[in-house]
């Protein structure tokens, strides 16, 4: 009972952030269970990753779901811990009081947020995954389910910092473009670890791969599935 | 339940007012309390905890180990990798758990007197019930009830016995060097275990027996820590 119970704080305190942002945001303001936050949306938002990896990995066999059911979640905590020390640095240096277990609080709620939105598409892509099997399909759907899921959870991470941090007409023009830009390194970090860290989900007709070699990039692979999924070359 | 247990109560939120710390039943800022290890469910909720940590430590170090080898020309070993990792997680692991063992050191104290909080909410929860009890079975009998006055005062006592040593802990851990308000809330402390006596000895053949002598325990426990404490640090 009381193990059920402390396993299941870890999702009451995502829960707690979706539904009632507010008294969360105050809570990160204030500094209160700080840790313990951080410690909630780790665990938390990393099994969300990987059974969203696990979906995706398995449309080419167990080797390839076991895989990405550890490379989605490190995808994203990865980029938090490469692009998080520029935010804070950067942001103190122009005048926050925060300390960095708000900065920390604060990313991990944008992760969080992608994790549970992507979990929530789960059973679409298990869906589609088992109905089509059509490589560039599957993959620009991911591609549009990330980029959702991402952008939602960036935009509650914009609104979540200036809420948290007061930002008002007195504070200065270059803490919003500073975490402008920072959103953007966010976005690029991100796209080029999960490059660097593809496949996420194999190709069909080829063997397991730890790795694809490094080719082109993100963007021209994008480019590529839409030209194939419009017009079939 | 009663407003008058409702008070005695010393909730979660006053624990970290008083503390300045994360309290909760496996956890006091981050380190293990050892009572916590002593029960099935929480040693089990512990390990869910270390291992959910573990876990994540793991996936990380295995997706930079991933980042790192990818450059290698023509690296397969995939299972050298995973063993790799592993060892590092291991290394995680004995680091963490020495910390905790530091830390636990600053902690010891707040985790004793944190275990009597404990046990002085478990007898207020246990009054609350029998006061259920007795109002079910008779509702003209609960507002009779033998000796109540004085184990709410018993507990009372012990309530602003463990306030103060919870405060004293803070103050001495926070301040190394012994202040005069340290001193003062010890002399609130020895007050309270007189008074605690005095109840235990004049209601020694009542019903309430046993939680008065709990009282006393946890008044005398709470002495016991801060005489300790105190000694220790001055």
């Amino acid at each position: 009972m009381e193990l059920t119970q402390n396993t299941m704080n870890y999702f009451s305190t995502l829960i707690t952030l979706l539904r009632d942002r507010p008294s969360f945001l105050e809570e990160i303001r204030n500094g209160t269970k700080l840790e313990s936050k951080i410690v909630a949306l780790i665990v938390a938002s990393s099994l969300f990753f990987a059974i969203y990896g696990a979906i995706v990995g398995a449309s080419n066999g167990w080797q390839q779901m076991l895989l990405s059911t550890v490379k989605l979640p490190a995808l994203y905590l990865l980029t938090l811990l490469i692009c998080l020390p520029t935010l804070y640095f950067f942001d103190i240096l122009f005048g926050s009081q925060a300390s960095f277990k708000q900065y920390a609080v604060l990313s991990l709620t944008t992760v969080s947020v992608i994790s549970v939105l992507l979990f929530s598409f789960a059973p679409v892509t298990l869906f589609f995954l088992i109905s089509i099997r059509d490589y560039h399909f599957f993959l620009l759907l991911n591609v549009a389910i990330f980029a959702l899921t991402g952008f939602i959870g960036v935009q509650l991470f914009y609104r979540g910092v200036k809420s948290v941090m007061k930002f008002d007409e007195k504070t200065p023009p270059i803490r919003q473009r500073l975490l402008l830009f920072w959103l953007v390194l966010y976005g690029l970090v991100g796209s080029q670890l999960g490059w660097t860290l593809r496949p996420f989900f194999g190709a069909p007709g080829e063997p397991f791969q730890l790795f694809r070699p490094i080719e082109s990039n993100f963007y021209a692979q994008i480019i590529t599935s839409i030209r194939w999924f419009l017009f079939g070359n | 339940m009663k407003s008058d247990l409702e008070d005695l109560i010393i909730s979660q939120d006053q624990l970290e007012q008083l503390t300045e710390l994360e309290v909760g039943k496996i956890f006091i800022g981050g380190v293990v309390r050892p009572s916590a290890l002593r029960s099935p469910g929480q040693l089990g909720s512990f390990l869910v905890a270390e291992f959910s940590i573990l876990a994540v430590v793991f996936i990380v170090c295995l997706g930079l180990g991933l980042v790192i080898v990818r450059s290698w020309a023509n690296f397969s070993n995939l299972f050298g990798l995973i063993a790799v990792v592993i060892g590092v997680t291991i290394a995680v692991a004995i680091a963490w758990n020495g910390y905790q063992w530091q830390r636990y050191k600053a902690l010891k104290t707040l985790s004793h007197l944190l275990d009597e909080v404990d046990r002085h909410n478990d007898i207020v929860q246990t009054i609350r019930v029998m006061d259920e009890l007795r109002l079910a079975q008779s509702p003209a009998a609960a507002s009779s009830m033998l000796n109540r006055t004085e184990i709410i005062a018993a507990l009372q006592a012990t309530r602003d016995s463990l306030i103060s040593a919870l405060m004293t802990e803070r103050i001495l851990r926070c301040h190394q060097t012994v202040l005069q308000q340290g001193r003062d809330l010890m002399g609130s402390i020895e007050t309270n275990l007189a008074a605690l006596q005095a109840l235990h000895v004049s209601n020694q053949a009542t019903e309430y027996q046993q939680f008065l002598q709990e009282a006393l325990e946890i008044g005398l426990a709470v002495q016991q820590e801060m005489t300790i404490k105190t000694g220790t640090d001055s």
